[in-house]
């Protein structure tokens, strides 16, 4: 079911992004793509020298291979095209990144070691001795656990004195949707943003448990849906609520959804002959192995999104070991920034227009982390040289405002950019966090 | 089972609920009526802009057919003045492109300098043009009239002669007649969109609530910062040659080379800039972005007062443009200090509107992708 659930999603995923015309807004239309650190090889069809077309076609095969997973037809290569074809369009532009869609890289990635296609799918019609009615449980609670760490993290990230104690950014964000009928006036009031953020916070914390818990998940599902539902209403996260109240089925049991796939066999017309009591086994080796590799991701998983607490300053203005942590919807960051490239033969400062090779989007994510500027900085350097400026050296006048809080410079302005890597140490080229307490009210 | 459950989780959420509300002391709200604030800016200020624009270049056209009718020392000057007004009318809308204005892509349009003058000597010389083309921006519009109405060294002799005695006098008058009617048009188009009467772009505006990226909120900041980056960067920062590679200054990248009209025009502009802050119109001052600001400073949502910090910017801005001694073309030359000084303050405002402002009012800032808040 999970699989059916799951396919569907993603193919829904693919064609509105398709529909909406993004392929061509975000991943063609371009004249620079940042990279992911350590995924610089990762190669852009366009930068391969490949025509533009091949980038649609990427993402045709990605729906097909959604469409794959969603009828079980040939699953682990569907499964497996879909992961790599998912992970690879994602990293053509950093600029892009959210957490959703990591976390669908990472399900997408246990659903090709997962036997999914074991039941109810095109493989079993073709080949019937595949069909086994019951998985080992921890094909399941691999599942749970990769959503709970994702609602859990993200509560844990929510304790942090801004969401709690200030309200922010909801404070922010929720006047703003004043405009909606029926409860919009109230987005007006400032206790609201507070109940929202306490309730959120709750919410992220326990969910994963009170679905866990069989007593408590019919209500707690309720929980989701309405949560999620009001999160679609109020930002604009595209698919991530409905992947979310569907991917969170998997925490009711086998017979909740062996009834599910009863009533869509019904409805289908279709039915596969029940197997019972054949399980699905793996050579014993195989599985110790697997197990054993799964167990490592676990930890790497509990482990990673902590890993922001070696790094000093404050992690919302440094963003050292923001990514990849579940920090979902924490900040109102803005930023403005202008470079100026400098001749160091002849001493002569050059603005730059950042807008010849970057889109408002790709400008707006840079502009307040510190990583893509850096690269950015890379970038200028080269292609300055090439106009004939000797040796340029990068600089740039940044500005960040966090959270309603007055912006402040970001990076020091007299340091030559380009001449940094961006590496795991520490940036020390940014400047401290001011954080002078915080004006709540008047 | 569940019936027992309920209550637990709500009472709680209550309990909590109640405690933030004592931890703060926080009642207040965001008393701000951005609905009433719409209505302003299309009803006091963009509306009856764009009749003002409408009116004067139509102005403008009669003018100049009194004019090629007759040229005489007297029809000239009728013509330049009324060019200048409505090139004034011009700056007070020109930041707001979009609705029927980016459809009719409007700053290009009508308002590309510095104008090919050799293109247009050749048009006149050859005898055939096409000032409504396609590529024609370089052409037509505020600059080219500029060219055709005003001598470079002001010797208003030489232009009466050029649609008298000169050998292609009839062309020249043909084109005049042909750039200050596409100018006409293009803003009779642009004001019959707007009026509810028309296109009724008005209702579309002032319905259009909310935060998204096609909201009407997102427009007015989008163009608030794209309109005064034109300001910034094509009529100032070009000039002064910061952009070229040899650092030299381009005296004829100014807006208004042969009128030397130039400073005036980033003054009109300038004031538009306010005007658009606080939402002042010709006659009176409604709800502002600026009096958006300020009701979420009230309630506690930002640290500063950023519509005071604007304000404080823009004077000095202001104060800034106004020390540059006439005609811009020269100071860049003569005293580009004065001007760079301009351009400082100009970019010392870049962070306000570009990331506080946004920010504070939660509007996003194109109308593509998702995102996850982070």
């Amino acid at each position: 079911m999970f699989r059916i659930i799951f396919g569907a999603m993603m193919l829904l995923a693919t064609l509105r992004f398709m529909a909406r015309g993004w392929v061509e807004l975000l991943y063609v239309q371009p004249k620079f793509f940042f990279h992911y650190w350590g995924f610089s090889w990762v190669q852009h069809p366009l930068a391969l020298g490949l025509p533009a077309w091949t980038v649609h076609a990427v993402y045709m095969l990605m729906a097909a291979a959604a469409l794959g997973i969603l009828l079980g037809w040939r699953y682990r290569l569907s499964a497996g095209l879909f992961f790599l074809l998912f992970t690879y369009t994602e990293l053509w532009d950093l600029t892009n990144y959210l957490n959703h869609y990591y976390f669908t890289s990472l399900v997408a990635g246990l659903m090709v070691l997962l036997p999914a296609h074991r039941s109810f799918s095109l493989d079993v019609r073709r080949r019937p001795s595949l069909a086994v009615a019951t998985v080992p449980a921890w094909t399941i609670y691999l599942l749970q656990f990769q959503l709970g760490v994702v609602y859990f993290y993200a509560g844990l990230a929510k304790l942090h004195p801004d969401w709690l104690l200030h309200a922010q950014p909801l404070r922010l964000w929720l006047p703003a949707r004043a405009d909606m009928p029926l409860i919009g006036p109230l987005f007006k009031e400032v206790w609201v943003a507070y109940f929202f953020s306490w309730f959120g916070c709750l919410y992220d914390l326990s969910i994963p448990f009170l679905l866990r818990w069989h007593r408590s998940r019919p209500l707690a599902y309720v929980a989701v849906i309405a949560f999620h539902v009001l999160t679609w209403l109020l930002f604009p996260i595209g698919m991530f609520p409905w992947i979310m109240i569907g991917s969170t089925l998997i925490f009711f049991s086998a017979r909740f959804h062996q009834r599910l796939l009863d009533k869509l066999q019904r409805l289908l017309r279709w039915r596969l002959p029940r197997v019972p009591g054949s399980t699905y086994r793996m050579r014993p080796l195989l599985q110790r192995a697997l197990l054993m590799g799964l167990g490592l991701y676990v930890l790497v998983q509990l482990v990673f999104p902590f890993r922001y607490a070696l790094y000093p300053g404050n992690l919302y203005w440094t963003e050292q070991g923001f990514r990849f942590s579940w920090r979902v919807m924490l900040m109102e960051k803005a930023g403005s920034i202008s470079f100026w490239v400098e001749d160091s033969a002849t001493g002569r400062r050059l603005p730059v227009n950042t807008r010849e090779y970057l889109n408002a989007q790709q400008e707006k994510m840079m502009a307040t982390q510190p990583d893509m500027i850096l690269q950015f900085a890379h970038f200028l350097k080269e292609d300055y040289s090439r106009k004939g400026v000797n040796a340029p050296r990068v600089y740039a006048d940044s500005w960040v405002s966090l959270n309603g809080r007055r912006s402040r410079p970001y990076l020091r302005s007299d340091v030559d950019l380009a001449s940094l890597q961006d590496g795991w140490a520490p940036k020390d080229w940014i400047l401290p966090f001011d954080d002078t307490p915080y004006r709540a009210h008047r | 089972m569940i019936n027992k459950l309920l209550p637990l989780p709500l009472l709680l959420l209550l309990l909590l609920a109640v405690a933030c509300k004592d931890d703060t002391g926080e009642t207040q709200r965001v008393d701000f009526d951005e609905a009433a604030m719409l209505d302003n800016y299309g009803s006091n200020i963009l509306l009856p802009g764009y009749a003002f624009l409408q009116q004067k270049t139509q102005d403008l056209q009669s003018r100049v057919a009194d004019f090629t009718a007759a040229p005489t020392e007297a029809s000239l000057l009728a013509v330049q003045q009324a060019h200048q007004q409505a090139w004034l009318a011009w700056q007070g809308i020109n930041l707001y492109e979009f609705g029927p204005a980016e459809q009719l892509n409007l700053r290009r349009n009508i308002s590309t300098f510095p104008t090919q003058y050799p293109k247009i000597i050749n048009a006149v010389q050859s005898g055939s043009w096409d000032v409504n083309g396609l590529y024609a921006n370089d052409i037509r519009g505020f600059a080219a009239l500029d060219f055709l109405l005003y001598s470079e060294n002001g010797d208003g002799g030489a232009i009466l002669e050029r649609f008298t005695t000169s050998t292609h006098a009839a062309n020249w008058k043909a084109f005049l007649t042909d750039v200050s009617q596409h100018l006409h048009a293009q803003t009779s188009e642009l004001y019959q969109q707007w009026s509810p009467t028309g296109g009724n772009y008005l209702g579309t505006f002032i319905t259009n609530t909310g935060n998204s990226a096609s909201s009407s909120l997102s427009l007015l900041v989008n163009q608030l910062v794209q309109g005064f980056e034109q300001i910034k960067n094509k009529k100032i920062r070009e000039p002064l040659g910061l952009m070229a590679i040899d650092g030299q200054p381009v005296p004829r990248a100014v807006e208004a080379y042969y009128s030397s009209y130039s400073l005036p025009l980033i003054l009109a502009n300038l004031q538009a800039v306010e005007n658009m802050v606080e939402g002042t119109y010709a006659s009176g001052e409604g709800l502002g972005l600026a009096d958006y600001l300020e009701a979420h400073h009230a309630a506690g949502n930002t640290q500063t007062n950023l519509a005071e910090e604007i304000r404080a910017q823009l004077q000095l801005i202001n104060a800034k443009v106004a020390a540059i001694p006439a005609p811009l073309h020269q100071a860049v030359l003569n005293q580009p200090q004065l001007v760079n000084e301009a351009y400082t303050e100009m970019v010392n405002l870049m962070p306000l509107i570009k990331a506080d402002l946004p920010s504070a009012l939660s509007v996003r800032i194109e109308d593509y992708g998702d995102t996850d808040g982070d």
